[in-house]
C-alpha cells in the first residue's frame, strides 16, 4: 500500500499502545504528534531514531488548555490533522460497591472526558477539510462487564455509546469514528500502571480475596499473551486504509473470540459460562476464589 | 401471588416512572420509601391515598450524605431494605462535539455515580440480610446510540457495564442486580427529563436544526405513547418475584423488537438502517434534516 504521509495526533504516547503505535506509524513514513504528560522524561525513548517523523508534545488529557495547545502545535506544524488517536486511558480495579466518588470521576475524566476534550479541539480542523478519522481506543470491556472492573467497563461502555452517536453526527463531513477493542494485552496497565481502588489497595475490601486472585489472574494472562505490537500495527492500518472503516474493530484473538461469543449468547448463557470458569487467568481466578470462599 | 410485603427504596420518585413505581408497589401492599430532592413540593401527590404504604424522604443522588440518610431512614422505619430501584436520572440533548466537560461530568454524576452512591449505602444492609435486589432503570439508549443523544447514551451504556460487573460481585451475598431496559413511554426521559447543552440552548449550535427537529419529533411522538404504568408494574413484578432475575428486563412495546433487530444485525447494517430513516420521530427527524441541509449546501 502506498499511502500519502498522514498527520496523526495520538494521546498517551509515552508507553504501551501509544508509544508502539507512534513508532510503527513513523516507520511507515507518517508524521506523528505524540502527546504525553511528561515529554522530558518519556519523550526521547519514543522519538529516538525517528526524529523527523515524531514530534513529542506535552498534553494531559484532563487539562483542556494543554489539549488545545497540543492541537494548535500540530496544526501550526503540519497545517492539518488527518487522524486523531484517543489512546490515553487508565484502568481501575475495585468492586463497584467500594468505589469512591473521586476514584470514579477521575477515571471518567481520563477515559471519557479526555477523549471528548480532544474531539472538541480537533473536529473543527477536520470539518474544514471535510475529512478525518477519529480512532477511539476502547476495549473488549466496552462490551462486556466483569467483576472488579466495573468502573473501567463503565468508562469504556460510555465511550462506545458516545462514539456511536458521534459517528452519525460527523458523517456529513466525512469524518469517521472507529472503536478499537483490544483484549488482554501485555502492557504496563497490568503491572506498574495498574490502579487499585483504595479499599483493595489498603487490604480493607470485602472482596479482598477474590480481588487479589483476579489481579493475579490478569497478570498471569498478560504474561502469556502478546505485547502491544498487534494493536499498534492495527491502529497504523486504520490510519492508512482508504476504504470506509467499521464502527468497531476487535483486535487480538481473545477480544475477537470473546466478543463473538458474547454476541452469540444470551445474557444467561454468558453469565453461566463465566461462573463456571476455574482457570488461573481472568476472570476464572475470581470465580474460583469466590467458589472456594463459599465452600470452606 | 401472595407475597410478603417488601420494603423498596426508590430514587427520583417525585414524578414519572419513580412516582408510578412507588404507587404501584403501595397498591400491591408493599412498603415504598419514595425519595426525591424536594419532598415538600412533590411528596404529597405521590403519597396521596397510600399514606400507610409510602414514606417520602429527601434524597439527592448527587449528594452522598442524603443518600445515606435516606437509607438510614428506611432501615430505621422498616428494619430492612428488600429492593432498591435506581430510577433517578435525566437526559441531555446536544452533539458530542459541543458537550462541555462539566455537562458530561454532571450527567454521569447523576445517572451513574448516583447509582454507585446508593449501592454503597444499601449493600451493608443487604449483605447482613443475606439478600436483596438492585433494580437499575436503564434504557434502549444503554444498548444503542444515536445522534444528538450521545451524552445520555454514554451514561446509560456506562450504567449497563457497571451493572453487569456489580451483578457478579454481589451474587455471592444473595443480592441480584437487574437492568430495566425502558423503551418509548410518554413519561420517559425524552419527554420530561431532558436538558439541552448550553450551545443548543443558546441557539448557536452547528447542529441546531437537526437537534431541534429531534426535540420536536420526540415531543410530537410522546403524546402518542403510553404512560408509566407498565414500567411500574414490571418493576413491581421484579420486586415480588422469588425466582432469579435476569440481567436485563425489557419493557415497552418496541423494546424487545429493537433489541432483537439490533442483535441480529451487524454494526454496518444497523447504521445503514437508521441512517435511512426519514420518519418524523427519532432518529428520522435528525437524518432527514441533515439530508435537507446537505442538499441546500448548508453543511
Amino acid at each position: 500500500m502506498s499511502v500519502a504521509p498522514q498527520v496523526v495526533l495520538i494521546t498517551g504516547a509515552s508507553r504501551g499502545f501509544g508509544a508502539v503505535a507512534t513508532r510503527e506509524l513513523a516507520d511507515r513514513g507518517h508524521q506523528i504528534v505524540a502527546t504525553m504528560r511528561n515529554p522530558d522524561r518519556d519523550g526521547p525513548a519514543v522519538f529516538k531514531g525517528y526524529e523527523k517523523n515524531i514530534q513529542v508534545t506535552q498534553c494531559d488529557v484532563t487539562d483542556d488548555a494543554t489539549v488545545q495547545a497540543a492541537v494548535a502545535a500540530a496544526i501550526e506544524r503540519h497545517g492539518r490533522i488527518d487522524v486523531l488517536v484517543n489512546n490515553a486511558g487508565q484502568s481501575l480495579i475495585g468492586a463497584v460497591e467500594e468505589l469512591a466518588d473521586d476514584e470514579f470521576r477521575a477515571l471518567l475524566d481520563v477515559n471519557l472526558v479526555g477523549c471528548l476534550r480532544l474531539i472538541r479541539a480537533v473536529v473543527p480542523h477536520m470539518r474544514r477539510r471535510r475529512s478525518g478519522k477519529i480512532l477511539n481506543i476502547s476495549s473488549q470491556a466496552g462490551r462486556m462487564g466483569g467483576p472488579m472492573v466495573g468502573a473501567y467497563c463503565a468508562s469504556k461502555f460510555a465511550l462506545e455509546g458516545m462514539s456511536e452517536a458521534l459517528r452519525y453526527e460527523l458523517a456529513p463531513w466525512d469524518i469517521q469514528v472507529v472503536l478499537v477493542q483490544p483484549g488482554i494485552v501485555q502492557t504496563d496497565h497490568l503491572y506498574s500502571s495498574m490502579i487499585l481502588a483504595a479499599a483493595l489497595r489498603e487490604g480493607l475490601s470485602v472482596y479482598q480475596g477474590p480481588g487479589e486472585a483476579l489481579i493475579a489472574g490478569l497478570r498471569k494472562d498478560g504474561a502469556r499473551r502478546q505485547g502491544p505490537r498487534t494493536v499498534a500495527s492495527t491502529i497504523a492500518d486504520l490510519v492508512e486504509i482508504e476504504d470506509p472503516l467499521p464502527l468497531r474493530l476487535p483486535v487480538s484473538d481473545d477480544a475477537v473470540r470473546n466478543l463473538n461469543q458474547r454476541a452469540a449468547m444470551t445474557d444467561d448463557e454468558w453469565e453461566a459460562r463465566l461462573w463456571a470458569m476455574r482457570d488461573e487467568g481472568y476472570p476464572g481466578s475470581y470465580f474460583r476464589a469466590v467458589a472456594e470462599q463459599a465452600s470452606p | 401471588m401472595a407475597i410478603d410485603p417488601r420494603v423498596t427504596i426508590i430514587t427520583g420518585a417525585s414524578r414519572g416512572f419513580g412516582a408510578a413505581i412507588a404507587r404501584e408497589l403501595a397498591e400491591r401492599g408493599h412498603q415504598a420509601v419514595a425519595t426525591m430532592r424536594n419532598p415538600d413540593r412533590d411528596g404529597a401527590a405521590v403519597v396521596k391515598g397510600y399514606e400507610g404504604n409510602i414514606q417520602v424522604t429527601r434524597c439527592d443522588v448527587t449528594d452522598t450524605s442524603t443518600v445515606e440518610s435516606a437509607v438510614a431512614f428506611a432501615l430505621e422505619r422498616h428494619g430492612r431494605i428488600d429492593a432498591v430501584v435506581n430510577n433517578a436520572g435525566y437526559g441531555l440533548i446536544g452533539a458530542i462535539e459541543e458537550l462541555q466537560d462539566e455537562e458530561l461530568h454532571r450527567l454521569m454524576d447523576t445517572n451513574v455515580t448516583g447509582v454507585i452512591r446508593m449501592v454503597r449505602a444499601v449493600m451493608p444492609a443487604m449483605r447482613r440480610q443475606g439478600g436483596g435486589k438492585i433494580l437499575n432503570v436503564s434504557s434502549l439508549a444503554g444498548r444503542i446510540s444515536g445522534p444528538a443523544f450521545g451524552g445520555y447514551c454514554g451514561s446509560k451504556h456506562a450504567l449497563e457495564g457497571l451493572s453487569e460487573a456489580l451483578r457478579y460481585e454481589v451474587a455471592p451475598f444473595g443480592v441480584e442486580v437487574s437492568l430495566i431496559t425502558v423503551g418509548a413511554f410518554r413519561t420517559s426521559i425524552q419527554w420530561t427529563g431532558n436538558e439541552l447543552t448550553r450551545t443548543l440552548r443558546e441557539g448557536r449550535s452547528l447542529y441546531q436544526e437537526p437537534c431541534e427537529a429531534f426535540i420536536q419529533g420526540e415531543k410530537d411522538r410522546a403524546t402518542l405513547l403510553p404512560g408509566p404504568r407498565s414500567v411500574a408494574a414490571v418493576i413491581a413484578d421484579a420486586v415480588e418475584f422469588a425466582d432469579p432475575l435476569p440481567l436485563r428486563i425489557p419493557v415497552g412495546f418496541d423494546t424487545s423488537r429493537v433489541e432483537a433487530v439490533r442483535a441480529k444485525m451487524t454494526d454496518d447494517e444497523f447504521a445503514a438502517m437508521i441512517s435511512g430513516m426519514r420518519n418524523t420521530g427519532f432518529p428520522g427527524s435528525w437524518f432527514g434534516t441533515v439530508e435537507r441541509q446537505q442538499k441546500e449546501g448548508v453543511l
